[in-house]
């Protein structure tokens, strides 16, 4: 059984997302900005006639946001809704070396929302991400 | 065996639910054979599925009304009303266990021996004074209806897929104009795009549905309801070929079924009631949908007892829901309506069947939800009339576009009530810290779209445009923009649940140039901006009552040639198009030619100067027209209250200017007129195009004719065009073009 993880860069951190869940990589066009959207909603992109709306993953985590440096997003759909989650790099697709494990730190409150665990790979050990809470974020911080 | 079940239960549904219209027909009359014929072949079919599957008490009971309704064909035995309860129970009976297949219960436990032991009873007279006898004229043969099962998933897929497609043609459409096209690789891609279209309007049908398929199945409800309440109804249903998006139709259903039953339960009388009124004993219940525009209307009209006004305005203001005075200011339209708030119910008793107020509230907010609209119209004695409007689909709207700090967002077309430059006359007043804008002597608040989202605004603002917005409740409220960018028909998707609710956009649409537009939500912008909305204010603000009773239509408002400002209704313009002068045919009246056929040009009375002009093309009954403007074309709302007819002339008022109100019938009566050599089918599929396009107009044989096609006497193969004789061979159809365009020059000249 493999469990193949796609890693991204993200504020210059490495994270991991079940490539089962990844649709596709775009390079990021023009963004539309939403007026009054909610952090970390950014904007939307097209790919072909779909339209995305836009993740800046780093404001999701709540680490510095990415802004123009975001250059790639991974595609993904929650409930018919295309997402894309804008990262600044992603780096490849590679098994997980283990089982998801807790983080043994204490991960910020930004990162420990959206956080899986820990996963061991051949780059090293990546904090892997669950997309509902990544993408969702705002929601449940106002709730 | 899995895929097969699944057909069996969606093949059953269907059928039944095509018999149900047939069944309370085959009541009223059980002499009608053919209708006897349906349910004996709908029987045989799931007798014979369910000996396939192994479905022994379905098969039984489908056995068992199969040889009842043998017998009956076989005139052995008459039909009276126990046996018409009898089957119509049955098919009840099939109906439930089909669903109950369907949702995977067992159904093996069950007893029908009930059912059964009915169907076998004998009716001690019969109902029918003749036994049954067959039809006079022979039953029509029906069309076999041929169909395809598709998942939704995969037409949404294709949709999409041609969605792309159209972007694609955009973007190439765009770079090929920027080239110096090869002609034939531009007539190439002509065909391609026009092909393209085409698909994207079949595939918008797909998703279409007849909405005859929803009134046909409130038949049955409707004779049910009425036999528990010891009435005795007659439904007539009349949906023509209007179609609606699936999803609407889905949307449709509860309210409607909302609406029938009130009608049922407190509209239409007892048999005793209406007799003593002076009313055939028996209710008429009518349904009916018609396509205008976009919207369908769906009129659900009885003749009973109608509802007071008077009694329901009293109860209102009893609950508290208006005041005397506000109910007193209300048009009796208004009044109405009041029994769609919140708790008020006129109904003198509760009943099982529609309980009290219950509904028409939630009634009418599923209609407003779907962007349509509900009006009730009411003569006491005589019967109740419910109007719904609906748009045609939920997800193709038209739209403006409008600009805001180099931004584009959508709007639906439906609350634009006018578009307003912000220039001489438009004051701004500041009033309770809410902006507000005066045009023509009216005070509205006014919101800044730049200045709520934070976006700059990237125009002069002396020049800012304002659109007039007007809400469901009837306020009106200037939406202050950059500028128009388009009139457009969008498709509207889904967005993210985050965006959604900010309660300021209901979904994002792609534009021409591919480009993600948000739509807005008309309502949250309002509040947004800090204008209140109040629930009083709905019910009975003055001034909008006397906008609602004012008619108003909107119209493309331009100048004619001769200075004179004309106006044609905006659903009738199809294009306005810049056409050289040099490409203007002359005659009286002159022509054009618009995609590739000769479009009468009026307006031509006076000569303009310049190079070319801007010219409208119209439709009207299927028809084209031109109609040559001096530019200054724009839209406004005229009130036709103030229509007069002057020196044969149709005029209007429009901010305190006459306006002329063009009159599409008669110009379409200067076009020349065409007789055709006969009604066969080769004149129709292939003559009267070719004449059509060439500017006429076909009449039948006993009217008089600018020209007259004539077969010719001496040769079979060939036609005489006009009194000169100028003969052309029947399938040459360039010939046929030349002649005709050649009898419009010498009819000009």
């Amino acid at each position: 059984m493999t469990n193949d993880l796609l890693i991204a860069r993200v504020a210059g951190e490495r994270i991991a997302l079940a490539a089962i869940e990844v649709q596709s990589v775009i390079e990021l066009g023009e963004i539309v900005p939403v007026p009054l959207a909610p952090s970390p909603v950014v904007g939307l992109a097209t790919q072909r006639s779909r339209t995305l709306t836009v993740i800046d993953v780093a404001l999701a985590l709540e680490l510095p946001p990415a802004g123009a440096s975001a250059r790639f997003a991974v595609v993904v759909e929650l409930d018919g809704v295309g997402y894309a989650l804008a990262v600044e790099a992603v780096e490849n697709v590679i098994p997980a070396l283990g089982e998801l494990r807790p983080a043994k730190v204490k991960l910020s409150p930004g990162r420990a929302r959206s956080a899986m665990g820990m996963v061991d790979t051949s780059v090293g050990t990546v904090l892997q991400v669950d997309l509902t809470r990544l993408v969702g974020g705002a929601e449940q911080k106002a709730a | 065996m899995d895929d097969l079940i699944t057909e069996f239960i969606a093949e059953t549904r269907e059928m039944l639910q095509a018999l149900e219209r047939g069944l309370v027909a085959w009541e009223r009359d059980p002499g009608d054979r053919e209708r006897l014929s349906e349910i004996f072949r709908f029987v045989h079919t799931v007798k014979g599925n369910c000996g396939f599957f192994d479905l022994p008490r379905l098969e039984a009971l489908a056995h068992a009304a199969e040889d009842a309704l043998g017998e009956v064909r076989a005139g052995k035995r008459t039909i009276g009303r126990g046996l018409v309860d009898a089957v119509l129970a049955v098919l009840d009976r099939i109906g439930e266990m089909v669903e109950a297949i369907a949702a995977g219960e067992d159904i093996s436990g069950g007893d029908d021996s009930d059912l059964i032991a009915r169907l076998a009873e004998r009716d001690p007279e019969p109902v029918a004074a003749q036994p049954v006898q067959a039809p006079v004229k022979a039953a029509a043969a029906r069309e076999p209806f041929r169909s395809v099962r598709l998942p939704t998933s995969l037409v949404d897929r294709v949709m999409s897929g041609v969605s792309d497609m159209i972007l694609v043609r955009n973007e190439l459409e765009r770079q090929l104009r920027h080239s110096d096209g090869d002609p034939a690789l531009l007539a190439n891609f002509g065909r391609l795009s026009s092909l393209l279209s085409e698909m994207q309007s079949a595939m918008a049908r797909v998703r279409m549905q007849p909405i005859g398929t929803l009134l046909d199945s409130y038949q049955r409800m409707v004779r049910d309801l009425a036999a528990e309440l010891g009435k005795d109804i007659v439904v007539e249903i009349e949906s023509g070929q209007v179609e609606l998006d699936r999803e609407m139709i889905e949307l449709l259903r509860d309210p409607l079924l909302h609406v029938i039953r009130n009608a049922i339960d407190h509209g239409i009388e007892t048999p005793a009631e209406r007799q003593a009124a002076g009313k055939r004993p028996q209710g008429r219940l009518m349904l009916s949908a018609r396509q205008t525009g976009n919207e369908i209307r769906i009129a659900i009209l009885d003749d009973g007892r109608g509802i007071d006004a008077t009694q329901v305005v009293a109860r209102a203001i009893e609950r508290g829901v208006v005041t005397a005075e506000q109910a007193a200011r209300m048009e009796p339209g208004q009044q109405l309506m009041l029994i769609c708030e919140p708790g008020l119910s006129t109904a003198r008793e509760v009943t099982a069947i529609s309980g009290r107020g219950v509904g028409m509230d939630v009634v009418r907010a599923s209609i407003e939800r779907i962007g349509g609209k509900l009006r009730i119209a009411s003569t006491p004695g005589e019967g109740t009339r419910f109007l719904l409007d609906v748009p045609l689909t939920l997800s193709i709207v038209p739209a403006i576009t409008v600009e805001v700090g180099g931004q584009v967002f959508a709007m639906p077309r439906s609350y634009v009530r006018e578009i307003v430059r912000n220039g001489r006359d438009v004051e701004v007043d500041p009033i309770g810290g809410v902006r507000h804008v005066r045009v023509r002597g009216e005070l509205y608040p006014c919101v800044g779209l730049g200045a709520i989202f934070g976006l700059e605004s990237r125009s002069d603002p002396d020049r800012q445009v304002l659109v007039m917005v007007k809400m469901i409740d009837g306020s009106v409220f200037a939406l202050c923009i950059d500028d128009i960018a388009d009139h457009c028909d969008l498709v509207i998707r889904p967005v993210a649940p985050q965006v959604i609710n900010t309660g300021l956009y209901v979904g994002v649409a792609q534009l021409n140039d591919g480009r993600p537009a948000l739509m807005l939500d008309p309502f949250g912008v309002s509040q947004l901006g800090g204008i209140a909305s109040d629930k009083q204010a709905r019910l009975v603000s003055e001034p909008v009552a006397q906008a609602d009773a004012r008619d108003l239509a909107m119209m493309i408002v331009f100048a004619g040639l001769d200075g004179m400002r004309r106006a044609v209704p905006l659903d009738s313009v199809e294009r306005l198009i810049e056409v050289p002068m040099t490409e203007i045919g002359r005659g009286n009246p002159a022509h054009i030619v618009f995609e590739g056929a000769i479009v009468l040009l009026h307006g031509l009375a006076v000569q303009p100067g310049g190079e070319s002009i801007d010219v409208l093309v119209l439709a009207h009954q299927g028809r084209r027209l031109a109609y040559a403007t001096a530019g200054a074309v724009d839209t406004a709302d005229v009130d036709l209250g103030t229509v007069t007819v002057e020196t044969g002339r149709r005029l209007a008022l429009l901010d305190g200017q006459s306006i002329e109100l063009l009159e599409l019938d008669r110009l379409l009566q200067a076009q020349p007129t065409c007789r055709l050599p006969g009604d066969d089918a080769w004149t129709n599929a292939f003559l009267r195009p070719l004449v059509e396009s060439a500017g006429y107009r076909v009449v039948d044989q006993s009217n008089p004719a600018d020209l007259e096609i004539r077969l010719d006497a001496g040769r079979a193969d060939s036609l005489v065009i006009g009194d000169d004789g100028l003969a052309v061979a029947k399938d040459d159809a360039a010939a046929l073009q030349a002649a005709l365009r050649l009898a419009s020059l010498r009819r000009a000249s």
